[in-house]
């Protein structure tokens, strides 16, 4: 997440990918971010829900894809720990306290989205 | 405009695609699951597919499968996650014709897209070189008959003459030219073609051993010599014995061998019995032998009873103007017997070889092409995936390419793709 922050103390993402992808155009970049905070939601649940039932392939699947939107909205703080639940084995001591910092880090990240629309 | 097909089940990344690409001159359509875009595959015919491997359902290596049954050739570019190394192994196995990790790189996924739709439009511009009615098989299992350059045609001419009779023929060729097919062309073309032909490798055997192989053994002759033992020359019959490497057999073993040409006989050893000699023989060697006789490593006697006639195979080098035939010829041989279907020959690429001095020979073409077969991302071989040997390619600035610094990630892909080659039963790696 850019060290820099907005009026509100809330750091702001970093969407340098996401510019890289589709240019500087505000309406398309608010649309692609509009799209993630419309799912963000749906995604963390699932994620706590999987952490809770210990179901570790599920949870895999879920920080497949979470890896790719969170790089592209920019909440980069969260991807490590989702790269390490996708490369890890099935028993991950701190699976809990991972996910936990996740959904942290993807909440904090959706406070700066949206002073970026 | 070019159609890009992009499957995955995630939301975000098909509208980012989408973005992207449109931004890039691309037409774009879009699935959201592995049956859909194979709906979309059939109806719109897309120049492209990019898909996510997973997706609920019908994962992207089963759309690649059903994509490669199709009669039309689509690539398909496969978007893996994080740490898919199988993956990764497996899409390449299958045909993708590249993998990408996610989050790809805007330059990497626009470069990539750009070589995949650039091989499918040099596909097209290119006529097949392989037909389906190549030579039968037995042919092609005489990689030599594949020559117009004058020597060789020389040579073929002159094996139709001594195939016909049961004289003694000393080959003289380099490494890798061919000297065991041209032995069993000369065996297989005349009198002896429904006779035994036996070939021992000079070199592989100690004086001892390289005897009781070629005359054989009876029980007892020496140490764990449990029972009677046929040797090669009594194996071969009245057919040929093909002696490959004759440089390499000790002075001892020469004498012998000597006198089985003038006697037409031979003891086992061990054994008193004589038992006639009725097999060719058939020579060759890559050394010059009247160098070897001057510093007394090779007799004379023997030298002259072999050389009754001299077949001398010229290098790859010498013909340069069959090397066309031969990357056709080798398309074809090894397309079938790695299951691909490298079927066209990109610009430039004959060139390049031709260019090559060849070292190794006609067995050097032959790795050159397994190579280019096995790296070729659709049915072209291309100048790109053409690796050649440093030591024949000194006057080939286009061929430095290979000593260029390459990214690790290049490097990567390569060495998994040669492992995939050596282990052979790709397949079933994972």
């Amino acid at each position: 997440m850019d060290e820099l922050a907005n009026n509100n103390n809330t750091p702001v993402p970093d969407i340098s990918y996401l510019k890289e992808m589709v240019g500087d155009d505000k309406e398309t970049i608010k649309e692609i971010i509009l799209l993630f905070l419309e799912q963000a939601p749906l995604r963390m649940k699932s994620l706590i829900e999987c952490a809770n039932k210990g179901d570790h392939e599920k949870l895999k699947t879920i920080s497949h894809s979470l890896i790719t939107e969170l790089t592209t909205v920019g909440i980069l703080q969260a991807v490590n720990d989702l790269k390490r639940i996708n490369t890890a084995s099935r028993d991950m001591d701190d699976l809990n306290e991972t996910v936990e910092s996740i959904v942290k880090a993807i909440n904090e990240g959706i406070k700066g989205l949206k002073t970026l629309i | 405009m070019e159609k890009i097909l992009v499957i995955d089940d995630d939301k975000i990344i098909r509208k980012l695609f989408k973005i992207a690409l449109v931004k890039a001159g691309y037409k774009v359509i879009e699935a959201e699951n592995g049956s859909d875009g194979l709906l979309q595959i059939h109806a719109e015919r897309p120049d492209l597919v990019i898909t996510d491997y997973q997706m609920p359902g019908m994962n992207g290596l089963d759309v690649l499968a059903e994509v490669r049954k199709l009669k039309f050739k689509v690539p398909v570019i496969m978007l893996t996650g994080y740490g898919d190394v199988v993956l990764t192994i497996k899409s390449i196995q299958q045909g993708a014709f590249e993998f990408l990790e996610k989050p790809v790189k805007p330059e990497v996924l626009q470069s990539t897209i750009k070589k995949a739709l650039l091989s499918v439009s040099t596909s097209k511009s290119l006529t097949e070189v392989v037909s389906k009615n190549m030579p039968t098989e037995g042919m092609l299992e005489n990689n030599i008959l594949v020559g117009k350059a004058q020597q060789m045609k020389e040579i073929f001419k002159n094996i139709g003459l001594i195939s016909m009779n049961k004289v003694n023929v000393l080959i003289q060729g380099e490494t890798g030219t061919g000297k065991e097919l041209i032995a069993r062309l000369i065996h297989y073309s005349g009198i002896t073609s429904d006779k035994p032909l036996v070939v021992v490798n000079c070199s592989a055997l100690t004086e001892t051993l390289l005897e009781s192989e070629l005359f054989g053994h009876v029980k007892g002759s020496f140490t764990d010599s449990i029972r009677d033992r046929k040797g090669k020359f009594e194996l071969a019959g009245d057919g040929t014995i093909f002696l490959d490497e004759i440089s390499e057999i000790s002075l001892n073993t020469q004498v012998k061998l000597l006198r089985v040409i003038q006697e037409l006989e031979f003891e086992k050893v061990g054994g008193e019995q004589p038992i006639p000699m009725k097999a060719r023989i058939i020579a060759a060697t890559n050394r010059n032998l009247e160098e070897l006789i001057k510093q007394g490593k090779f007799r004379e006697d023997l030298y002259y009873r072999l050389k009754v006639f001299t077949i001398n195979l010229p290098s790859l080098k010498e013909r340069k103007e069959d090397i066309n035939d031969l990357v056709i010829h080798f398309l074809y041989k090894l397309n079938k017997r790695f299951n691909r279907n490298v079927t066209k020959i990109g610009d430039g690429v004959i060139e390049l070889l031709q260019k090559h001095d060849w070292p190794g020979n006609v067995r050097e073409l032959e790795n050159a092409v397994l190579q280019a077969i096995i790296m070729a991302k659709n049915d072209v071989l291309e100048k790109e995936h053409i690796i050649l040997n440093d030591r024949g390619s000194a006057e080939d600035e286009s061929a430095a390419h290979v000593n260029q610094l390459q990214t690790l990630s290049f490097v990567e892909k390569n060495h998994i793709k040669r492992v995939l080659d050596l282990v052979g039963t790709v397949q079933n790696f994972v």
